[in-house]
């Protein structure tokens, strides 16, 4: 179904990953028209989550793409097929397993897999949390909490920052756990006492503090590497300074005990539900999807973007926001590319041995620097059916960390197979317990951009490791912030049954009701030259409900 | 092909405000309505349109309680225990489950439909198994509800204990320290023989959980003496492991009540099994743990006052105590009368 599209909006947005999502859905949610497009038809691209089998197909489809920087020249014309958003990719062939077909895996057992490409944590108090609920886009998501929160050390040991955790804890001695305690409390509740020793060690090094707080030495190493969670090397978390490392300390001690005991929310159906959460809230209030729509160039008269040439038409735009995916000619060529090393696992052995009584299968884990031969701290996760991300009985193990060296699998191999050789003891082959199923390792690249694009032109790219969704989301309000700058970002919703209905006569036109699906937010944009807008935009909802459908007999 | 699309299912979700996840049916939208709207926001009600709307609706359910109340209460007078008698009853406790007049009227009918009809008693029981736990979902912290449910469980032939306990572990999951879930479930558990080993093992879990709750610690107490009542030797032991348990417990958080009692409980217990002279040194361990905590924390009761006991069980001087006393009515002056009743004791 080829409707023809308006051809003229106020921005058009390319690529459906998180930033993007976010700027499309504070645009459209303050009444401007947008065009959100992808090249695939898939959302998400590098944010978004996989079958097994899409997984697989798109390593080797990015493996095919040539990192070719020489088409980065800024011109109007954009690259087809553009350049890898993946490299240095080594996946293993696929196992043999019952059902395999066309040495794929199995279907029925692929498409119960989302795996996601760049997973991170949700934080319970993050900001990026606020304007989930605030924006009433927590009602198109679900979440799990993190069963538990655990570091490396000579064996895989809960963190203790709850009450509990620390009660539980069999590594620490009483005084130890005594101190600990102290520690946090004065984290949360701050004596004066305690405001001012901090005010002293506000810009000295993180670590200096913590040894004056009396803390013993495996202390220390918890409160750094899974509660601060700083994820550069040893000597870099050893100066980083005090202020930024507190306010990731307050962040996690906050967040303990908001939805659960643990600080981290795993979202259900893999990370690529979130920017589509966003994409679903722009549509609502009315821009228009198109998938599988392949941008061919731009037109830029005195430098700016006035509109795009895709295979089908000519639609302009005051404005052009996209992912350095879609616009890879505003890529600056000589510019270090900023890479994250990571390694994905489906294993039918779990990381921790599982308990019948409590639920113990969401796992998360870090690992600190030199514990494996690895510069930097590991960010693990381990994710399973339970939150609708893995078949039963299978983990899917994720594995990230900064890249420090040429590939993915230099950073991260030894770590994966020292892991795992912790665990061998419950790999048991007779019994069909192979440890690691499948395993595949590459890099995610994020370049820099040009300079000099056009003035209405805004190309996203996230050259830094953030392990939290806080700097994406603030990537997006700068965005947005440039190009309304007087407007709120998505501002919070009305509670629905709030909301007071007129019967009276209608146009047919001004139905935008996404039925059953989305709770009242279709405010209807004003002026006249909505209207037309309306009757593609229903269209285009169907589309995406369409799409959004479930899966038969899922 | 097409991306991976969520599934509108109901999955395990999380408490407060995340509560509200799964999306809901639009109900009462007109397909011809639309929204009024001024800059681009709708209109929403105000708070006297809201708080007129609730004065209605309660009003109006105050109506239908009353009427059907009256209904029922008219055919308990007259004698009747019909199928249709039960339908009425279960209306108005539908409406509220606190009218335990209501709930003695559904008894007798259960007893004389149980005489009627003896092959489908077990039919009978199990609606009302099922019925009392929608109810509990709603209210569970009412006597009314726990009784009757109990009430039936012991009229059962065939009883599924294994029910009961899970049902008490998804009610303690809501609310650790329901006293009503707990008082069920030792009903359940002498009623039915669950194996003790199992419960100790539940009480652990909760425990771990949070160790601030008070009923898991009591429970613990109860399933030791039961386990141990015939081999008090073995308490020995196990009671070394649960005072390094405590330990644990009020070293993480001196404030908390909990630990420091079944501290108290445990160290009686040691008093009751052994020999004079192993519980002075069990005495002697403790108090060095206990002070060496008082000393960390000056300004903590609890600390203190187990000081103040354990040197009781030692005999310790007169003025060590009082010291000690007067200490604890500087740092806590709500219980300064309880400190004071200390004090001419230990004269």
């Amino acid at each position: 179904m080829d409707a023809a599209l308006p051809t003229s909006f106020h921005t058009i947005v390319m690529g459906t990953g998180l930033v993007e999502s976010l700027v499309s859905a504070a645009l459209s949610r303050i009444g401007k028209t947008v065009l959100h497009l992808d090249k695939k038809n898939q959302y998400g691209g590098p944010d978004g989550s996989y079958a097994l089998n899409d997984l697989v197909e798109l390593l080797q489809e990015q493996q095919s793409l040539v990192l070719d920087l020489s088409v980065c020249d800024g011109k109007e014309t954009i690259p087809a097929p553009g350049l890898p958003f993946l490299t240095n990719i080594e996946a293993d062939e696929i196992p043999q397993l019952p059902g395999n077909v066309d040495g794929k895996f199995p279907q029925s057992l692929s498409r119960k897999f989302c795996i996601d490409i760049s997973p991170k944590l949700v934080w319970a108090n993050s900001p990026f949390v606020h304007t989930l609920v605030r924006s009433g886009v927590s009602r198109y998501l679900e979440f799990k909490c993190f069963h538990s929160c655990n570091m490396y050390l000579d064996g895989v040991q809960e963190v203790p920052c709850s009450k509990g955790g620390v009660f539980k804890n069999k590594l620490l001695g009483l005084k130890e756990k005594r101190g600990l305690m102290k520690f946090l409390t004065s984290i949360m509740q701050p004596t004066e006492q305690d405001t001012q020793t901090l005010q002293e060690f506000q810009e000295k090094p993180f670590l200096e503090f913590l040894q004056s707080q009396q803390l013993s030495a495996n202390v220390i190493k918890f409160i750094l590497y899974s509660i601060v969670n700083e994820e550069n090397d040893q000597e870099k978390a050893t100066t980083v300074n005090t202020a930024d490392a507190m306010a990731r300390l307050k962040l996690f001690t906050s967040s303990i005990g908001r939805y659960g005991s643990t600080p981290y929310l795993v979202p259900l159906y893999g990370s690529g539900e979130l920017p589509q959460a966003y994409c679903r809230l722009s549509a609502v209030y009315g821009a228009i999807f198109v998938l599988a729509r392949t941008t061919q160039s731009l037109e830029i008269l005195d430098n700016k973007c006035v509109s795009i040439e895709t295979e089908t038409e000519k639609i302009s735009c005051e404005h052009l926001v996209g992912s350095w995916e879609h616009l890879p000619n505003f890529v600056k060529p000589d510019s270090p590319i900023f890479k994250v090393s990571r390694a994905i696992i489906v294993s039918d052995v779990p990381l921790l041995p599982l308990d019948h009584d409590t639920p113990n299968d969401l796992v998360a884990l870090s690992i600190p620097p030199n514990t494996f031969g690895n510069t930097c701290n590991i960010s693990v996760q381990q994710l399973t059916d339970s939150v609708g991300v893995a078949a039963p009985s299978f983990y899917l193990i994720h594995f990230t960390t900064p890249s420090t060296s040429p590939t993915a699998k230099e950073d991260l191999q030894g770590s994966v197979e020292g892991l795992f050789q912790h665990l061998s003891s419950r790999v048991n082959p007779e019994e069909g317990k192979a440890g690691i199923i499948w395993r595949s390792y590459f890099n995610i690249l994020d370049p820099e951009i040009q300079a000099d694009t056009p003035t209405n032109v805004h190309v996203v790219s996230r050259p830094f490791f953030s392990l939290t969704y806080d700097q994406a989301m603030k990537k997006a309000e700068e965005i947005f912030h440039k190009l309304c700058p007087e407007e709120e970002f998505i501002p919070k919703v009305p509670n629905p049954e709030d909301i007071i209905f007129e019967v009276g006569p209608e146009k047919e036109e001004e139905k935008t009701e996404v039925e059953g699906e989305v709770e009242g937010e279709e405010t209807k944009p004003q002026g006249n030259e909505k209207q037309e807008n309306e009757a593609k935009q229903e269209q285009e909802t169907e589309t995406k409900k369409e799409e959004t459908d479930e899966k038969e007999g899922l | 092909m097409y991306h991976q699309t969520r599934r509108y299912r109901n999955h395990h979700l999380l408490s407060t405000s995340f509560s509200q996840f799964s999306v809901k049916m639009r109900t009462g939208r007109h397909k011809n309505s639309r929204t009024r709207v001024m800059h681009n926001q709708p209109k929403t009600k105000t708070s006297e349109d809201k708080q007129r709307e609730k004065l209605e609706a309660s009003r109006k359910r105050a109506v239908e309680y009353l009427d059907i109340r009256k209904q029922a209460l008219e055919m308990r007078d007259k004698n009747e225990f019909s199928e249709e008698a039960l339908k009425v009853t279960q209306r108005v406790l539908n409406m509220t489950s606190e009218c335990y007049t209501i709930w003695n009227y559904r008894k007798k009918i259960i007893v004389q439909l149980e005489e009627i009809s003896p092959s489908t008693r077990g039919q009978l029981h199990e609606g009302e198994l099922s019925w009392t736990q929608q109810l509990l979902a709603a209210h569970h912290k009412s006597y009314n509800v726990w009784y009757h449910r109990q009430w039936i469980t012991k009229r059962m032939e065939n009883m599924d204990w294994a029910r009961e306990i899970k049902l008490c572990n998804a009610a303690l999951d809501r609310d650790q320290r329901n006293f009503h879930c707990w008082s069920y479930r030792r009903y359940v558990a002498n009623t039915f023989s669950v194996p003790v080993e199992d419960e100790l093992r539940f009480t652990m879990s909760k425990i771990e959980q949070n160790f601030s709750n008070y009923s898991a610690w009591h429970q613990r107490s109860l399933l030791l003496q039961k386990i141990y009542a015939s081999d008090p030797h073995s308490l020995l032991a196990v009671l070394g492991e649960e005072l390094e348990l405590v330990q644990n417990a009020f070293y993480t958080s001196p404030e908390d009540q909990s630990a420091w009692f079944y501290h108290r409980w445990l160290v009686g217990m040691c008093k009751k099994y052994n020999d004079a002279e192993k519980f002075r040194s069990i005495v002697e361990e403790e108090l060095e743990k206990v002070t060496e905590l008082a000393e960390e924390e000056p300004n903590s009761k609890w600390p203190l006052l187990t000081t103040v006991f354990l040197l009781q069980e030692l005999n310790t001087e007169k003025d060590e105590l009082i010291q000690k006393i007067d200490k604890l009515k500087a740092i806590d002056p709500t219980h300064q009368n309880y400190y004071e009743y200390l004090r001419t004791k230990a004269n």
